[in-house]
């Protein structure tokens, strides 16, 4: 039905819309709270949401899918809002310690997270805490599949250096 | 997979747990001015995806109801509907713990206005993001319903950087609005709108 949809966006109803962007909104949030810490991601979502409304007759899916349209424009809202992409931050996992695990080794991956450079980070970010395929990182990011997995690979180099260092 | 793999993914699965916790339902009031986050939605399908809801929209019918009077079904005074947002009456004899003149004061109403307001217990989809429980839960809440123009609504406070962007909509416009306080505690508690009958060429449909 999305698909059917994507056609004819720009004659898209109100009554229609919430169904074409329901199934993207639990991302759009995700990216929206690892983007833009301290600010209610609902805001976020809520300013891309509008933008995409307001916009929708301009959606093209010859240059990508609604998802992946969304998510830029949920970046572009976080970033509005907040200013550059550096303050990528996942949080403290003390606090939000779900009884998962070992915190403490949490806080230790988290902390070396932040030591990452803001390019990685973001790449860490998008594809295991946001959950994006690499290809939808690639678009959130605005470069190459392989930019990604390349940026991805000297992550977590970086990662096991850095919890390496955290362990002596 | 590396051990490194492993533990980032675990992590991100644990973030993405509590992140997906922290909904509406737990989400704190992001105003920082002493004024509540309130809400300015159209159009409707908007207000459906922000608050999550995708089930049990609640038809609102157009029913004026004048100052404390105590209607059969008391309902709000929009010509839309929104998600999660419902009114019923009052129960008979409620007279509520503030006046209606003490939530006129708080409500943000612009002075002109002129609003109806009456009693009502009233389920609000912002409820928990104002720190006033869960959004099931019917609280009594002071209703205040006009008719407001694109140029009362610009004009609408609202804590820069907090709540929703209000699209533009040509001068002279006209919405029926509604504001709601909460009578236990005087907090506003939302404000919405749709366009009204006959209203200019503006629509919520392309």
């Amino acid at each position: 039905m999305v698909n059917g949809m994507v056609d004819q966006l720009a004659e898209v109803r109100s009554s229609e819309f919430d169904q074409w962007v329901a199934p993207h909104l639990d991302v759009m949030r995700r990216l929206a709270a690892a983007t833009a810490s301290g600010i209610d991601p609902d805001d976020i979502v809520q300013e891309a949401l509008i933008r995409a409304w307001k916009k929708r007759s301009s959606f093209d899916p010859a240059r990508g899918s609604v998802r992946t349209w969304l998510l830029a424009l949920t970046a572009d809202q976080a970033r509005r809002l907040r200013g550059r992409w550096r303050i990528w931050e996942l949080g403290d996992p003390v606090a939000i310690a779900t009884g998962r695990g070992d915190v403490a080794a949490d806080l230790d991956l988290r902390q070396a997270i932040t030591a990452l450079s803001a390019r990685q980070r973001q790449a860490v970010l998008l594809v295991y805490y946001v959950d994006l395929s690499v290809a939808d990182a690639a678009r959130t990011m605005k470069c190459s599949e392989g930019t990604v997995k390349s940026t991805l690979s000297d992550a977590r180099a970086r990662l096991a250096q850095l919890l390496e260092d955290g362990n002596d | 997979m590396t051990d490194l793999d492993k533990r980032l993914e675990a992590d991100g699965r644990s973030w993405r747990l509590v992140v997906g916790t922290q909904s509406s339902a737990t989400l704190t009031p992001t105003a920082s001015t002493g004024r509540t986050w309130r809400r300015w939605l159209m159009p409707a399908a908007v207000a459906a995806a922000l608050a999550g809801v995708t089930a049990g929209v609640f038809g609102l019918a157009h029913v004026s109801r004048t100052h404390h009077s105590s209607p059969a079904a008391a309902q709000l005074d929009l010509n839309c509907s929104f998600p999660g947002l419902a009114a019923q009456q009052a129960p008979s004899g409620t007279t509520g713990q503030h006046s209606s003149a003490q939530a006129l004061a708080v409500a943000g109403i612009p002075a002109h206005a002129q609003p109806k307001s009456y009693l009502a217990m009233v389920t609000d989809p912002t409820a928990p993001k104002l720190g006033l429980g869960s959004p099931d839960d019917a609280r009594l809440m002071w209703v205040f319903t006009a008719q407001t123009t694109d140029g009362d609504l610009s004009q609408a406070s609202r804590p820069p950087g907090h709540g929703p962007y209000m699209p533009s909509y040509p001068a002279g416009t006209v919405f029926n609005s509604v504001w709601l306080v909460d009578d236990l505690t005087l907090t506003p508690a939302g404000s919405f709108a749709c366009l009204a009958s006959g209203s200019s060429s503006a629509s919520t449909s392309p």
